[in-house]
């Protein structure tokens, strides 16, 4: 197993150096060749004429600089901690993740935690009632869950909720070790919200390991000796379920962490994702570049850790 | 009197080119160049009381006398009680904090709560503001000569009481750091620096003495005090922006407000200035302002009394109105704002002969834009009072002291270039290039940079010229950043065809007209490769500009600025769309909010002047709030 997870490691650290070689030629070669650069989009509509305010740009950030050097520059940094400042404010690359990063991993974790907690009784229900209307009803929930995009329900419950009961939900964001009780306020309803589109996929994955499980050899012996029906549901069939379960949640949640934009701005959440895109809609180099690094780390990480959790799930599995 | 076909066909056509208009709330999110007073909250009032002795003079302006009995009466209350927390919001999270090097304007909307400015608009008590400038920082002011301007600081004016400010006294220093660091950073520089542009008029700032700023001209300049107003451009940082604190992640300023908190992304916390000069304001102890970038969030909290003022959009407004009968409505000025189509100028364009231009601007029925776009009708209907104006000849129809109204008699033969009559305009093309059809692209941005609703009216505009058989265009979208900016907003002409475009808003007509009407103009659309003969007329044009530009007398730059009005609506170097802006748009607010609306701003930058007399009514907040 540590040999396994050495030699994983090894290609991870391979795998981000090519990201960041592919952000890096994207952003800086392709991007500016097919459509802007930086400091094109930091002067703006004002001064876009202004050349000589551009070129002091240049010059004041380095851009002028050969693109190897910049790329070099950026990996010395990147290899002692700094992962460079955003050129629109001078903030911290650190500083800003440090503020917003916890606030997108509470929604993605919780988020999709919610997710498995509605989705897994949900899945194992339907697959016991399989084609009884129990099962009917549910499969309606997870079809329309998975159509349906949860930032639109979000914005139908505040829409709704205003219109009827004069509601609005809590804004005044606080970090969980500033006031808690506020936090959970405030974290309730969007990990609610974006729990909703996940739990629709997994609950119809659920249901059909499920079913397919309830039709092993397994499963009838344990039957067959008298055990009751949750021993059988729970202990014999549930296990044996949730390896596609942890996969699918394993991979959402780098990208529920930095796709929950537009929940961030429905909720007024200082995450992730509304730095991300505005870094991206500004073609911020440092920040794109240092948050696809760290993007890129956890969706290494993420995969070793659902490879790793399967060998617990499933005692058959081992690795040398 | 039997009716035309267009009548006729009125209802008809209207639907076809509404398609998905929805109206003024469309520009929502509209990018800053355009959205002058245009964006979806429209402003609503504010104001307040300067000091020191007021001067110039820029415009008058109106709103319709209201008759309706829907509209708050504005009044000033005669007492007030101090302190308490408003809240308001912000829709928009600077990507900066500071003025001077950021790039868009949304960071001088929220720095000009604190940095101050040397001068500033008189804010309208009640009625609208009329342009007129007073000091700010600078509390007095006099010309040594037509090209230097002397102010005089005023005394007690002390910066942040925090680190590293800690209440030092305002000096000439900060205004000589500040106007460096504008002619050396800011993407604005070219309108006011002359280093940036050779034809922007001041020269430099230099400190005769602590509390003394001379400003040297390139020339007199009528609307430098105006310029200096104007919160968009010159606010006054401290030399210790400079190393003492990073001022894009932080603000010490001197106005009537210091930030106290702000967690990106979440909310700014302002609170009463303790070091303000004005000891009796403001009233409040602070403003609170989430940033809420989703309407039905801002929408909820709104109705649910959470948010004080100015969030609901137009379409709504009438239906939370009759929900929340409680809530008062204020009705906005006129826009400052002149959007345009403007043409390709190149050797042989059909668009350089006037009688063309003047047969596209004959083509566009503006009633009709205006029912479509502006949703008038709603209005009228609900019995609100509404009222419409068309833009002139470069001035929009805020300008009150400025504007001729095109369906008036001011223009003279020149109002007839307004009229919607295609017979007319056949005529004109027949003489001028042998008929129609004319085929040429009409460019456009179809992206989200001037709003949703723009590209509604450029497609608008494609069907009337299409549907009239005299034009056949072929719309384009260009891309703003790549295509439509570099080639045809700065192309000077070199392009083909016709081009729907915004443009920004100036404190003063004459810099409007200079920037996009003048042959040199920094935006200019009227001489190809800035050659002031390659239309009729533009060599004379130049000139009123030019003159009105170095006037240092108000009425003599009205006068002038008239007379370009009346020479060019014939000639139509550019021709106006009377979308956006051809009617004020409403506003609500709860009740509690005491003096919203009273005093009342200049091109909306009320954060030092009318937001310093707000006040909470605790008893209707207590009694009303539903």
């Amino acid at each position: 197993m540590g040999r396994y997870i050495m030699r994983r490691l090894f290609f991870g650290v391979v795998t981000i150096w090519i990201v960041t070689l592919i952000v890096f030629i994207g952003l800086r070669v392709l991007v500016p060749i097919f459509y802007a650069d930086v400091v094109e989009i930091m002067v703006g509509e004002y001064a876009l004429n202004d050349q000589a305010l551009q070129d002091e740009i240049r010059a004041e950030y380095g851009l002028d600089r050969d693109l190897h050097v910049q790329y070099l520059a950026w990996l010395g940094d990147i290899l002692q901690g700094d992962l460079g400042n955003s050129l629109f404010n001078g903030r911290s690359v650190v500083e800003e993740m440090r503020y917003r990063l916890p606030v997108s991993i509470e929604l993605g974790v919780m988020g999709l935690l919610a997710s498995a907690f509605i989705a897994v009784p949900i899945g194992i229900i339907a697959a016991l009632r399989q084609d009884e209307w129990p099962d009917y009803v549910l499969r309606v929930y997870a079809v329309a869950s998975s159509a349906v995009p949860s930032f639109w329900v979000a914005i139908m419950v505040i829409t709704f909720g205003s219109l009827w009961f004069n509601w609005a939900p809590p804004i005044d964001f606080e970090h969980i070790w500033e006031d808690p009780v506020q936090h959970i306020k405030i974290m309730a309803l969007p990990i609610l919200m974006i729990a909703l589109t996940p739990s629709g996929g997994l609950t119809r994955i659920m249901r059909s390991q499920m079913l397919e499980v309830l039709r092993q050899d397994y499963v009838r012996t344990a039957r067959a000796k008298g055990l009751n029906e949750s021993s059988v549901v729970l202990r014999h069939t549930l296990r044996n379920s949730l390896i596609p379960i942890v996969t699918i949640i394993g991979l959402t949640l780098p990208g529920l962490i930095a796709g929950s934009v537009l929940f961030e701005i429905i909720f007024v959440l200082p995450g992730m994702g509304q730095y991300l895109v505005s870094a991206i809609a500004n073609l911020d180099y440092p920040v794109v570049q240092s948050t696809n690094l760290i993007f890129a780390v956890l969706i290494v990480l993420a995969n070793l850790m659902v490879d790793i959790s399967y060998s617990f799930i499933d005692p058959r599995i081992r690795y040398s | 009197m039997s009716e035309t076909y267009w009548q006729r066909h009125r209802l008809g056509r209207r639907a076809l080119i509404r398609g998905g208009g929805v109206g003024i709330a469309g520009l929502a999110g509209a990018a800053l160049i355009g959205c002058g007073d245009d964006e979806e909250a429209p402003p609503a009032g504010d104001g307040g009381g300067g000091t020191g002795p007021a001067s110039t003079s820029t415009a008058m302006a109106t709103t319709p006398p209201d008759t309706s009995g829907i509209l708050s009466s504005r009044q000033p209350t005669a007492d007030f009680q101090p302190g308490g927390i408003y809240q308001g919001d912000e829709t928009v999270d600077p990507e900066s904090l500071d003025p001077l090097s950021a790039t868009s304007f949304t960071t001088a909307f929220v720095s000009r709560w604190a940095y101050p400015q040397l001068m500033q608009f008189v804010p309208g008590i009640t009625e609208p503001a009329t342009g007129e400038v007073e000091g700010q920082l600078a509390e007095t002011h006099e010309y040594a000569d037509e090209t230097t301007l002397i102010l005089h600081l005023r005394t007690d004016a002390k910066w942040d009481e925090r680190d590293p400010t800690n209440s030092r006294p305002v000096d000439a220093e900060d205004v000589v750091f500040s106007w460096q660091k504008f002619e050396a950073q800011s993407n604005s520089r070219q309108s006011l620096a002359n280093a940036a542009n050779e034809n922007a008029a001041i020269l430099g700032m230099e400190a005769v003495d602590e509390q003394t700023v001379r400003v040297t001209t390139a020339y007199p300049y009528g609307p430098l005090l105006a310029s200096l107003a104007y919160s968009r451009w010159l606010q006054i940082m401290p030399v210790e922006s400079d190393g003492g604190f990073d001022p894009r992640a932080d603000i010490r300023g001197a106005g009537p407000w210091m930030l106290a908190r702000y967690d990106r992304s979440v909310r700014f916390e302002w609170r009463k200035n303790p070091n303000f000069w004005l000891k009796d304001r403001p009233y409040l102890d602070g403003f609170d302002l989430p940033i809420i970038g989703e309407y039905a969030q801002r929408l909820a909290q709104f109705r649910a009394g959470n948010i004080y003022h100015g969030v609901v959009r137009q379409e709504d407004i009438i239906s939370v109105k009759e929900e929340f009968p409680q809530l008062e409505v204020l009705q906005a000025e006129f826009s400052r704002s002149a959007w345009q189509l403007y043409f390709g100028l190149r050797e042989g364009s059909p668009f350089r002969d006037e009688r063309v231009r003047r047969a596209v601007s004959m083509l566009i029925d503006r009633p009709l834009i205006i029912d479509t776009f502006l949703n008038t009708d709603r209005f009228e209907e609900a019995g609100w009072p509404t009222s419409i104006r068309w833009p002139g000849v470069g001035v929009a129809a805020g300008y009150d002291a400025w504007w001729i109204d095109p369906q008036g008699e001011g223009l003279g033969e020149g109002a007839a270039a307004f009229q919607f009559n295609p017979d007319e305009a056949a005529k004109l093309i027949d003489a001028a290039v042998g008929g129609g059809p004319l085929a040429a692209p009409l460019h456009y941005v179809a992206t989200s940079q001037y709003g949703t609703t723009f590209p509604r009216v450029g497609e608008a505009y494609a069907g009337l010229f299409n549907e009239s058989g005299l034009l056949d265009l072929e719309v384009t979208n260009p891309d703003y950043l790549t295509e439509y900016l570099p080639n045809i907003y700065y192309g000077k002409g070199d392009f083909d065809g016709i081009a729907w475009g915004a443009s920004t808003t100036y404190p003063v007509p004459i810099q409007h007209l200079f920037d996009y009407y003048h042959s040199t103009g920094a935006r200019q659309k009227v001489a190809f490769n800035d050659d002031a003969s390659t239309i009729d007329g533009q060599a004379a044009a130049d000139g009123l500009i030019e003159q009105a530009l170095r006037s240092l007398d108000f009425e003599e730059q009205v006068e002038l600025v008239k007379q370009f009005q009346v020479e060019n609506a014939s000639r139509m170097p550019m021709v106006v769309s009377p979308y956006p802006g051809a009617t004020p748009g409403f506003s609500l607010h709860w009740p509690w909010a005491e003096n919203f609306g009273a005093y009342r701003d200049y091109l909306e930058q009320p954060e030092q002047t009318g937001w310093t007399y707000y006040w909470i009514n605790e008893q209707k907040l207590n009694d009303l709030k539903p």
